[in-house]
């Protein structure tokens, strides 16, 4: 391959990492220099680090964080054992799984919106979960409007959005398992259970890696089904971080404190997802 | 365990998963089809009756399409096809420009774009208000469409792709004096119809299910796409139930009639950029 | 150790049967190859064997039991497959060792198993590699260890040499004839290389279309086989085929010949159609032979020569010469089948027509 004209490469070049620079790499540093500044009476001035300085001791601030947190250790570890379930049957050779395979997909042409609205009328008091639970004898649940039950019904519609595509990553992670290394597995004698734990998790480690380090990106940043479902509420237990900071900058008008606080979630993304990263690739050296 | 009845479990486990996807929907469905005042019928106590579209209707769509949800329709179609082309074009080309030429920088380049699509949209989507008010495209369909264009993803794929394509095609065409744009459009661009499928794909469905930017960029809400229009439509109309989930199957549909004979090339471009990326 | 004994195995995919009833005794000890051109179902009859298929109808007995319901763990049998299927993220040792540990041997005599195997396939230095560091041929071993190690009834190999270069293929053959004869173990072999099958088998069978064409030892298929197919599968380059007819008087008319040959077989009908097979090294360029061909290639070798020529029936002949040739392209030569190690074989049928 010898070295191209630069006419050449800038054409075909220059439209896409233009693209991605103003539109990517810009914002990311207007979003830094931006919360430095603070807007007193529609005057923007320049602020210092005040903007941090005073989410340190903002309570609304520590209580979203919190709820972001928590909402991340559940949904996170359980989107993605789901995922890997769900692959698991996918991948299976049974009369008849082609049809459940797109059964399996179908999540996945649904937007969240489009879920969160299905599910919202689902779960009214009055709606089709709390029928079928009263045929068993329990409920009706509030599951949108109690501050116990809110939470967790975003996180089972998210899940339910979510699983599925992130189960298509995993497939392709156990189809890239040649069938040999499992049937030597299953002539030594390993169990269905063996085989799971020995060969095919940590063959599946990059993908597994990649998957719950995707999903963590996506979860800390999920917005709409709290914009549609909750509000933040009931009473703030469903504000997670992106939607303070929204409320902040669009509601507010304080893009200051929604910048420092875009700024933080990142940042603290960036920090999980290396410590993922560091736990789970040094694993299979410490093995030897 | 004997056999057979593992390969019960195994399918009543299947059935379970399948049950739990599929009944909302259908729910949503059959409801849609329902007057508003028979929704919540047949729930409580529960018969399988409520299973069924019955009294069956199409008021609902009906209405929807009186509340302007065709010209919703219309814009999101508008705004996802630009994009896609668009970004057929340049992120193709760009993909192309990695796989085959060389440039002092390249590896680096490339690394910064394939760390681009690691950073979800959300993350950017406040900051990236502020650089298109400065450009003057808050409310102005631009604003909806040219952010979106190049993506780092897209761009990936299509380098993965060329990248694997033998250099001998370029070469012998090279020696039988194609120039780049020719050799690009005649040998490469029918090579990559899968991966075109794949990246297309993505873009569309990126934009039919972009909610927080378009909330973002149209204040005005003159111009609604679909995911926006869904969710004003249920801050208005909040309990006519038959309206919303008619909203949502139109919304579902539309991807899904792409999705469903071209899962395949989703599937195959999603599962690929997973394994190397 | 034992032996092993098919009885009238199927096995079909949907409607395709891939094996149609397959009858072989294998004894303690033996090495048996399976050979047969690609799609002829080898493979599947050692899957079938291994239970990594379910049979279809028929039986599998190895020792003393049948094993067809068994699960593959507890056949007694140990397979090497054709992409070696190590264990990538496992070290040698623990490749090695996995069957032992998942089925829970003493530490000790797993330890013991390991070094004997390792020693024995000169692994010792290579155990705390993982196969990513290995070269073809040292893969090849480990995956020969993890199935010693195992203490198998039966070894299976499915191709297990193709992976590798030629020069390290025909090393590997000679380990692996080696490893037999100190083993003495019984061992199933498949192959589509007649070369590995001639040298390495106590016994062939040649598949052909999930059906066995012929079971016999290398040399015995090779000299007396019983139809085309065989005759034909065996050899390089392969047997001779002249189509020719009976005439009244028992001799034989290749097509396209004015010439008539001796039969090799007395009391044939007349006018019936028949091959006459004969092979490269047998036969005879003579200056006065009966039949006529036009050169078309020389191949000198050095040792052996070889001759294509070109017969009347637009049919290319191949002779293999042990003095060296010096005749042009387009020459005619005049050739003899000499009757004594010409076959015989119905055009019809293919079956060999024996005295």
């Amino acid at each position: 391959m010898n070295r191209s004209p630069i006419p050449l490469l800038v054409l075909t070049l220059a439209p896409a990492l233009l693209g991605l620079a103003v539109f990517r790499a810009y914002p990311i540093g207007l979003a830094l220099y931006e919360s430095l500044y603070t807007t007193i009476g529609g005057e923007r001035v320049f602020a210092g680090f005040d903007n941090y300085l005073m989410l340190l001791t903002d309570v609304g601030f520590w209580k979203s964080l919190r709820v972001t947190l928590w909402f991340n250790l559940i949904i996170n570890p359980l989107q993605v054992a789901l995922a890997l379930a769900l692959a698991l049957v996918f991948v299976q050779k049974l009369p008849g799984m082609a049809f459940f395979r797109l059964l399996f997909l179908i999540p996945i042409g649904i937007s969240l919106p489009v879920a969160v609205i299905i599910w919202r009328i689902v779960l009214l008091p009055e709606g089709f979960l709390n029928g079928a639970l009263g045929i068993v004898g329990l409920g009706p649940y509030r599951f949108l409007t109690s501050p116990d039950f809110a939470l967790y019904s975003i996180i089972a519609i998210a899940t339910w959005k979510g699983i599925s595509y992130w189960m298509i990553f995993l497939v392709g992670g156990l189809q890239n398992i040649p069938p040999e290394i499992n049937e030597a597995a299953r002539l030594e004698g390993a169990s269905p259970w063996q085989r799971l734990w020995l060969i095919t998790l940590p063959l599946l480690r990059p993908t597994l890696l990649f998957v719950l380090v995707a999903d963590i990106t996506i979860n800390f940043l999920l917005f709409a089904p709290v914009f549609m479902l909750t509000g933040g509420g009931p009473r703030g237990s469903t504000n997670v971080l992106m939607y303070e900071a929204y409320k902040s900058g669009f509601v507010f008008g304080d893009m200051g404190r929604a910048m420092a606080i875009v700024v933080c979630l990142v940042a603290l993304l960036l920090v999980i997802v290396a410590i993922q990263f560091r736990l789970l690739s040094s694993a299979p050296k410490e093995a030897k | 365990m004997p056999p057979i009845l593992r390969k019960a479990l195994i399918y009543l486990a299947i059935a379970a998963v399948a049950f739990v996807f599929v009944l909302p929907l259908w729910w949503a469905i059959l409801s849609s089809f329902r007057p508003n005042e028979a929704i919540f019928r047949d729930l409580f106590p529960f018969t399988p009756r409520a299973l069924w579209p019955e009294p069956f209707t199409l008021d609902a769509y009906v209405a929807i399409f009186e509340r302007g949800f065709g010209t919703i329709i219309a814009n999101t179609l508008l705004v996802a096809g630009l994009t896609t082309a668009l970004g057929l074009i340049v992120n193709g080309l760009a993909g192309y420009a990695f796989a085959l030429f060389e440039f002092p920088g390249k590896s680096a380049v490339l690394g910064i774009v394939v760390v681009s699509f690691m950073l979800p949209f959300e993350a950017i989507a406040m900051p990236l208000y502020s650089v298109v008010s400065q450009l003057g495209w808050i409310d102005h369909v631009a604003a909806l469409v040219v952010p979106s264009v190049a993506n780092g993803l897209a761009v990936f794929l299509f380098y993965q792709f060329f990248q694997q394509v033998p250099k001998d095609y370029y070469e012998a065409a090279r020696l039988e004096g194609a120039g780049w744009l020719r050799i690009l459009w005649s040998v490469y661009v029918p090579l990559s119809l899968p991966t075109c499928i794949s990246a297309g794909l993505m873009l569309f469905i990126f934009q039919w299910e972009a909610f927080l930017w378009p909330l973002l960029a149209m204040p005005a809400q003159q111009f609604k796409v679909i995911q926006v229009g869904m969710a004003a439509f249920q801050d208005q109309y909040t309990t006519a139930w038959n309206q919303l989930f008619g909203a949502a199957v139109i919304t579902a549909l539309i991807p899904m009639l792409l999705l469903i004979p071209l899962q395949r090339y989703y599937v195959q471009g999603l599962a690929g950029s997973g394994i190397k990326g | 150790m034992s032996g092993l004994e098919l009885k009238g195995l199927r096995k079909a995919f949907g409607l395709t049967e891939i094996i149609s009833g397959v009858d072989l005794k294998i004894a303690d000890g033996e090495l048996v190859v399976f050979v047969g051109p690609s799609g002829c179902g080898k493979s599947t009859l050692l899957r079938l064997i291994a239970g990594l298929e379910n049979v279809t109808a028929g039986q599998i007995v190895i020792g003393d039991h049948d094993v067809t319901k068994v699960d593959p763990a507890k056949r007694g049998v140990a397979m090497v497959f054709q992409s070696y299927a190590l264990f990538p993220h496992m070290t040698v040792r623990q490749n090695i060792g996995f069957g032992m540990r998942v089925n829970r041997v003493p530490k000790p005599e797993a330890a013991a198993r390991l070094e004997k195997a390792a020693a024995l396939l000169q692994l010792t230095e290579l155990l705390d590699r993982r196969p990513a560091q290995l070269s073809g041929g040292q893969r090849q071993r480990v995956a020969i260890g993890r199935a010693i190690v195992r203490e198998p009834d039966v070894f299976l190999f499915d191709e297990p040499l193709s992976n590798l270069d030629a020069e390290l293929r025909v090393q590997m053959r000679g380990e692996l004839a080696a490893l037999h004869a100190r083993l003495g173990a019984t061992m199933i072999y498949v192959t589509h290389d007649q070369v590995e099958a001639m040298t390495l088998a106590d016994r062939i069978v040649v598949l052909r279309a999930g059906r066995v064409e012929q079971i016999g030892a290398p040399l015995d298929l090779y000299d007396d086989p019983d139809n085309l197919f065989v005759a034909g599968f065996l050899g390089s380059p392969r047997m001779n085929f002249l189509t020719a007819e009976v005439q009244p008087d028992g001799r034989l008319r290749p097509n396209g010949y004015a010439a008539d040959l001796p039969s090799p077989v007395g009391g044939l009908t007349p006018g019936r159609r028949v091959v006459l097979g004969c092979r490269p090294e047998n036969i005879e360029i003579t200056d006065d032979g009966a039949l006529t061909a036009s050169v078309k290639t020389v191949e000198q070798l050095g040792a052996s020569t070889f001759v294509h020529a070109d017969c009347a029936s637009s049919v290319v002949l191949a002779a293999e010469l042990r003095q060296r040739w010096s005749l042009k392209n387009q020459t005619t030569l005049r050739f003899n089948l000499p009757t004594a190690s010409t076959q015989l074989f119905d055009a019809d049928t293919g079956l060999r027509i024996r005295q």
